[in-house]
């Protein structure tokens, strides 16, 4: 059963008031990165020249304020959910997939609405354009308070609100270069699920992989630092792009001579810190799981629940190096 | 050189806005859906719609016709002029009759540029029983709409754009008509021109006047 | 009680209305039957008329006021129905425009019920559970497409179209919304083995799930609903060339069994009380 309602007219707009200000989500960061350029919010096209219109208007075209999200947050069970990566690392792709992934027959969750619908129709749409390439992605407006995603989802009679903020690249980017305090991105403490991606094309190019590991490694000692994940918090490394990584075997090698420790170090912050390989925009013939199952399985899953479905053991080749024997794969 | 901004709408998937030479809003659309949709019972019928449209600070006149051509009975084709309000209070409208134009084939992009404004007007059709009525309709201290009953309501178009010509610029906007082969109640035009009424009358009050009836029981008053 | 239609152009509900209104009028409703009608039904008359003809019904214009307003007898009951036949395109506009029709509003926050009309012969089941949102990438022989428009709500995905339009009227409610979903134009439904709820959850997937996720405040049956009787474009079989408009039309109910067209009126009858 949906836990997630919208707001309707019986709603105590007072209680819910008092319900927000006990479980808030505070307003995102004032920083001002010096890369970001202007542009398009995802929204409803509107010609600038148009006066507000007189009526009842319908919801759902536009990303959601810190205060609309802990709003929903006071009507049922939540995850705020933080992808903590570089630009083009590929998190709007998973955030897209998430809810595409409804569209699958057979599903074991279930889609039971979303506060911000219509953007999560722009992204799908924008992200077939840019990979048709017909599009170039659009940045996050400048200060643009509407940051976050809503999908709810319903798994038997168990209901949970995912609010999957949508932060710019480059604020991870000057976290990890210690250019500001990660009380600055104040979503990231309140996360209740903080995923490190891991960029799987920038693993292919040899120029730039070793920074990609610096990088994990410097936003782990911010984290670290910051005594995150809090309690009842999670922590997740998500290696994006799998496909790009599967495909190619040199690279392959490279990532599986490194993962382990990797992952061990995630491990040390939260010693329940899965590793979870995602393909969001693979093509159509991939032979390998996505990787959103488990992903999405992640975020539902309570604090310190055991995620189901279970990971696989992976078939690892006999004569490969016992140290890269691991325990952790993502099923198929 | 002036010029005036059109618009067409027809079926493809739904009635909907096919060509145009400025950009209109889905919601500026909504508001212009009302007036440029509507039901035949002949296929050779037309309507004429004149109404300002503060949405869009324009005033619109256009012409509605039956499209049997179209896939979907019921589908119609609808041409409409947007008269900004300083043209409309400044400049001769008669001879934007002469614009609005049925599409013929599928060839529509001529409906996406601006028409140059008729440089001469031409007279309209001059009906002294339907002009007189209508003029006592726009003058009469009565606010209420009024329902003109004439038997060809498509003969009435210059009659009609001739009572806005002479109205004073500034009041044009506010003067609305529509032709129908049927006038319904609770419309929202000053000025409705059909052979017959439909529905109930009354729950709106509306003035009937028959100008073809030249009997004291010519001008009625419902509700 | 008032009955809403809900359905984007072209998803059958004038020709529902026209083939209920048929089939109360001549009696082939089982139980359900009309005593009084009371507004003017000169639309429906025409409908019957069109069906007659193998011609589809005249499509509803944005303005159009028509509503089925009857009195009815259900064995010893009685109830009055207040059907209004609203144009599509004033949902669509509602929708794309993200601003409601104030009369519709007023339908909406009132409404005892509700028919939502999907389009089976627009919405066919995938036959590769692939989501069609997944770019489909061809190597290198891919090529860029022509410039894409700019996303718009016009651009919404069926399903999502769906799923919009009962968050937002559920947003305006306080009470729940029994809803009968009308999969129109059933004849044209190739996997015939299917019942329409299983054909739903293949075919519009997010609505399925919105719909089993929410069934507190939408409590639902899915129909599948042939008006016509068939595609008059192809023209009808000669079995049914020469029955009644009534008689051609018919319903499959939730059950997969066939059903008079009142099922869904009776549904929401049983619903609503």
């Amino acid at each position: 059963m949906s836990e997630w309602e919208p707001q309707s007219p019986a709603n105590d707009p007072a209680a819910v008031e008092e319900q927000v200000a006990e479980s808030p989500i505070v307003r995102q960061p004032v920083v001002e990165p010096t890369q970001w350029r202007p542009t398009q919010p995802v929204a409803t096209q509107q010609l600038p020249e148009e006066t507000p219109p007189a009526g009842t208007p319908l919801r759902g075209a536009t990303l959601l304020t810190a205060e609309e999200a802990s709003a929903l947050l006071a009507r049922g069970q939540g995850r705020v959910v933080v992808w903590m990566g570089e630009r083009e690392a590929g998190k709007t792709a998973i955030t897209a997939r998430l809810y595409e992934r409804q569209r699958l027959p057979n599903q074991d969750v279930q889609f039971a609405g979303s506060a911000t619908l219509l953007a999560f129709e722009a992204l799908a749409y924008e992200r077939r354009q840019v990979a048709n390439g017909s599009w170039t992605p659009a940045e996050r407006a400048e200060g643009d308070p509407r940051q976050i995603y809503h999908l709810a989802l319903t798994s038997g009679n168990d209901g949970v609100n995912l609010l999957i903020a949508d932060l710019p690249g480059e604020l991870f980017r000057a976290l990890a270069d210690n250019q500001i305090a990660l009380s600055a991105i104040p979503l990231v403490r309140r996360a209740d699920k903080l995923a490190l991606i891991v960029d799987g094309a920038r693993l292919r190019d040899s120029a730039v992989r070793a920074a990609v590991l610096t990088r994990v490694r410097q936003l782990l000692e911010r984290i670290g630092a910051a005594s995150l994940p809090a309690a009842g918090a999670s922590l997740a490394m998500v290696v994006t792009k799998w496909d790009l990584i599967a495909e190619d075997p040199e690279t392959l090698a490279y990532w599986h001579a490194r993962e382990h420790d990797l992952a061990a170090s995630v491990r040390e912050l939260d010693p329940d810190a899965p590793h979870i390989r995602v393909a969001a925009a693979a093509p159509a013939n991939f032979p390998q799981d996505d990787g959103i199952g488990a992903l999405r399985s992640w975020l539902i899953a309570r604090p310190g629940a055991t995620i189901d479905p279970p990971v696989e053991r992976y078939e690892w080749p006999v004569d490969a190096p016992e140290r890269m024997r691991l325990p952790w794969r993502r099923r198929k | 050189m002036e010029a005036v901004d059109q618009l067409l709408f027809g079926y493809r998937d739904g009635h909907q806005l096919l060509a145009a030479s400025r950009t209109i809003s889905p919601r500026q659309q909504r508001e212009l859906l009302p007036h440029v949709d509507a039901s035949f019972e002949r296929s050779d019928a037309r309507q004429l719609v004149g109404i300002g449209v503060p949405a869009l600070d324009a005033y619109l006149l256009g012409a509605i016709w039956p499209a049997p051509e179209r896939p979907r009975p019921g589908a119609v084709w609808a041409h409409a002029l947007l008269i900004g309000t300083d043209q409309l209070a400044r400049l001769p409208l008669l001879g934007l009759l002469t614009l609005l134009e049925r599409p013929r084939d599928d060839h529509l992009e001529r409906y996406s540029r601006r028409l140059p404004w008729p440089a001469l007007p031409r007279e309209g059709a001059r009906l002294a029983p339907f002009s007189r009525a209508l003029a006592w309709a726009l003058h009469s201290t009565d606010p209420s709409p009024v329902i003109v009953l004439w038997d060809f309501p498509d003969v009435a178009e210059g009659a009609l754009l001739a009572l806005l010509d002479e109205t004073p610029g500034p009041e044009r906007m506010a003067l609305s008509f529509r032709t129908r082969e049927s006038a319904r109640p609770s419309s929202p035009y000053r000025i409705q021109v059909a052979s017959d009424v439909s529905g109930q009358l009354g729950a709106a009050r509306e003035i009937l006047i028959d100008p073809r009836y030249s009997g004291p029981d010519s001008v009625s008053a419902t509700g | 009680m008032n009955f809403l239609l809900l359905g984007e152009q072209a998803t059958g509900k004038s020709s529902l209305l026209v083939a209920l209104y048929g089939t109360l009028v001549n009696q082939r409703a089982e139980n359900l039957r009309i005593v009084r009608t009371i507004d003017d039904v000169e639309f429906l008359s025409r409908g019957l008329l069109a069906f007659g003809r193998q011609e589809s019904v005249r499509r509803t214009e944005v303005d159009s006021q028509a509503r089925l307003i009857v009195e009815l007898a259900r064995g010893e009951q009685r109830v009055s129905l207040d059907i209004p036949d609203r144009s599509g395109e004033l949902l669509k506009h509602t929708l794309d425009s993200r601003l409601w029709d104030p009369d519709l509003l007023e339908q909406v926050v009132s409404a005892d019920g509700a028919m939502l009309f999907l389009r089976a012969d627009r919405l066919e089941p995938l036959e590769h559970p692939q989501p069609a949102l997944i770019a489909e990438t061809a190597g290198e022989d891919a090529s860029p497409s022509a410039a894409a428009p700019a996303w718009s709500p016009a651009l919404m995905e069926p399903d999502a179209r769906a799923v919009d339009l009962l968050q937002a009227l559920l947003a305006q409610r306080s009470r729940p919304l029994p809803v009968a979903v009308i999969i129109s134009a059933w004849d044209s439904v190739s996997a015939a083995a299917l019942g329409p709820r299983e054909w739903l959850s293949q075919s519009v997937l997010l609505l399925d799930q919105y719909l089993t996720s929410n069934v507190a405040r939408l409590p639902h049956a899915v129909f599948g609903v042939s008006a016509q009787g068939g595609d008059f474009t192809a023209g009808l079989p000669a079995n049914l060339a020469g029955e009644d408009p009534w008689d051609r039309a018919y319903v499959v109910a939730p059950s997969g069994q066939r059903d008079t067209l009142a099922a869904p009126i009776i549904w929401l009858l049983d619903a609503v009380s």
